[in-house]
């Protein structure tokens, strides 16, 4: 086609706000918009007739001849992205003036032939490009920024348990001070006065009584007493896990030995089924704090004439770990569901009174617990109102049995 | 209708053969724009009516989607569309743009890749089929879409008188696995001619 001809059938093109230029199948430029001229500082008296590839050095790359092979033939537009192919109509000299550019290559009919030359309309996107990246930019930094936060909201949220948790602790420490320890105190108060204001007219009998009430008020204030130093020393991180090899059976009996005045005052029996050669791997002082604390409980919440039984099981865990497995069962007063959801927690934890208004600080089973947590163990109860209690807890049982 | 159904055993084969020789193109020019190895794989390929397209769609999510569409004219009337979810469509323009961001926007970045990656599939599927058949088309500019599964039936179908030729594609990228679709759509007297051009190759 003649090259007046060209300039004729596409004088449109000048007018357009794209580069457009036109290229024959051997990449001879037959036309180039004014557009483009602007652009490129190109005249179309120096391009026209030239090879394309002597201005843009990339069309003879094969990447670029391979995909227009088809636009020749009359094939599909073909698209060259501004992200992958930006430089396309750069001049390699001029670094510093180079755009990016969105490139679109369509056939379009050569008069009186079955060939095509190829179109190509160039769009320049470099401020759009920018742009976007500066959005991007823009866009990762919040999105960090929003991750960072969100970190540090879980710390604090963390942080803001640990701390209701620390309160009610400090919280639960001097509600017992104030409350829990007061009333046997006022006991002791009450009738040691009763005694000395009438020693002279008691006979003995009368005299060992009233003692009996001091001195069981007494060894009630001294448990309370010692449970909350231990449940203060653990807060504290004072009590230190020393685990050894222990016999379970002889511990357990030394621990009830103790408890023996609470169980004959309500004919309770306490059976120790646990085998005289079981063998675990415990603290020692832990260990007897649990069985004392579980035990006492078991005394208080059973009536006259009940039952209490220790027993033992072996239970391997998933990773094929063994335990210990120790049960305080009692046929006392057993508790509600919604009791037994408060037993293990500080927030919640509340006192009762036993089947003969003992009194309790509710400390003993979070020490409890915590004891056993120190085990790497769990402790867990079964109840049920009116028939009685199962507190059951685990502990690492030794791999070889070592005589 | 009765012509899909009517298709010999050969005739499905042809087409099948006609997209795999397509896609394989296709991952030729795809392998040149990145430094990692692309495989294109095409494990289904479906013809089907309109109704049953629309049927098919059933199985697709209720999410995003991204899809690149040309539009053809001359000895057969359609479009074919490169389709795939929004977010396997950041993950494919990523790979080709080296980036890993965690958003799924496509932005005009990822856009713009993503309408050159649709290019190089339908030009060549239909580029060889076009040249194999000795087929004529005009074509229009293609033009990249994002919208929700609606996007995947081209507006101007004609719901009585249509074919769909439909093929999973799996790009598959190093350890990265996305998967697409395309579908060639034809106007039924588009699709008769089509079959007619196989018969005669076959034969």
């Amino acid at each position: 086609m003649p090259e007046n001809n060209i300039k004729q059938d596409f004088e449109l093109l000048n007018h357009l706000p794209i580069g457009n230029c036109i290229i024959d199948e051997d990449y001879k430029v037959l036309f180039w918009n004014n557009y483009l001229e602007n652009s490129t500082e190109i005249l179309k008296s120096e391009i026209i007739g030239s090879k394309l590839s002597d201005y843009f050095p990339y069309f003879i790359n094969k990447l670029y001849i391979n995909r227009l092979d088809s636009i020749f033939t009359g094939g599909a537009p073909v698209i060259f992205s501004s992200h992958l192919h930006g430089f396309l109509f750069n001049d390699p000299a001029k670094k510093n003036t180079s755009r990016i550019n969105k490139t679109v290559v369509s056939a379009i009919p050569k008069p009186n032939s079955k060939k095509y030359y190829a179109l190509f309309s160039i769009e320049d996107v470099t401020e759009l490009s920018n742009k976007i990246q500066q959005h991007r930019v823009l866009k990762d930094e919040a999105i960090r920024e929003v991750e960072k936060r969100k970190i540090i909201e879980q710390k604090l949220l963390i942080d803001e348990a640990q701390l209701i948790e620390l309160n009610a602790t400090k919280d639960k420490f001097f509600s017992i001070i104030a409350h829990d320890l007061k009333s046997p105190f006022n006991s002791i108060l009450c009738f040691s006065e009763l005694l000395i204001n009438n020693i002279d007219k008691y006979d003995s009998q009368k005299q060992k009584q009233i003692m009996g009430y001091i001195h069981e008020s007494a060894i009630n204030t001294y448990k309370l007493l010692e449970n909350l130093l231990t449940w203060s020393r653990s807060q504290s991180g004072r009590i230190s896990y020393n685990p050894e090899k222990e016999n379970l059976y002889l511990l357990v009996v030394e621990t009830i030995d103790m408890l023996n005045q609470g169980l004959l005052k309500k004919s309770i029996k306490l059976t120790n089924n646990i085998s005289g050669d079981s063998f675990a791997f415990v603290d020692k002082d832990m260990f007897s704090t649990i069985i004392r604390n579980l035990v006492s409980n078991a005394i208080k919440f059973t009536q006259q004439g009940g039952e209490i039984i220790i027993e033992e099981c072996i239970i391997t865990d998933e990773s094929n770990r063994d335990f210990v497995k120790i049960s305080v069962i009692d046929n006392g007063l057993g508790m509600s569901n919604e009791v037994q959801s408060k037993l293990f927690s500080i927030t919640h934890n509340i006192s009762t009174q036993g089947t003969e208004n003992e009194h309790g600080t509710g400390l003993g089973l979070i020490l409890c617990k915590e004891f056993v947590e120190k085990h790497r163990g769990e402790i867990w109860v079964e109840s049920e109102e009116g028939k009685g209690s199962s507190f059951m807890f685990t502990i690492p049982k030794l791999r070889q049995v070592e005589s | 209708m009765e012509n899909i159904k009517s298709l010999t055993a050969s005739q499905i084969d042809f087409l099948k053969e006609l997209i795999n020789i397509g896609v394989g193109k296709s991952s030729a020019s795809l392998n040149t724009l990145i430094d990692k190895h692309i495989i294109l794989q095409v494990p289904l390929v479906k013809i089907m009516t309109y109704p049953e397209m629309m049927e098919y769609l059933e199985n697709y999510k209720d999410e995003k989607y991204a899809s690149v569409t040309l539009p053809f004219r001359g000895d057969l009337v359609g479009n074919i569309k490169l389709l795939l979810s929004s977010s396997n469509a950041a993950k494919l323009a990523d790979t080709f743009i080296g980036e890993n961001l965690n958003d799924v926007d496509l932005d005009s970045i990822r856009s713009g890749v993503l309408n050159e990656i649709g290019n190089i599939v339908t030009n060549a599927v239909l580029g060889s089929m076009c040249n194999m058949l000795e087929v004529e088309l005009d074509y229009i500019v293609p033009y990249f879409e994002e919208g929700n599964k609606t996007i995947i039936i081209p507006k101007q179908l004609d719901e009585k008188e249509s074919v769909v030729l439909y093929a999973q594609t799996d790009f598959v990228i190093d350890e990265l696995q996305v998967i697409g679709s395309f579908a060639i759509f034809f106007e039924m007297d588009a699709f008769k001619l089509l079959i007619e051009k196989i018969n005669k190759y076959i034969e």
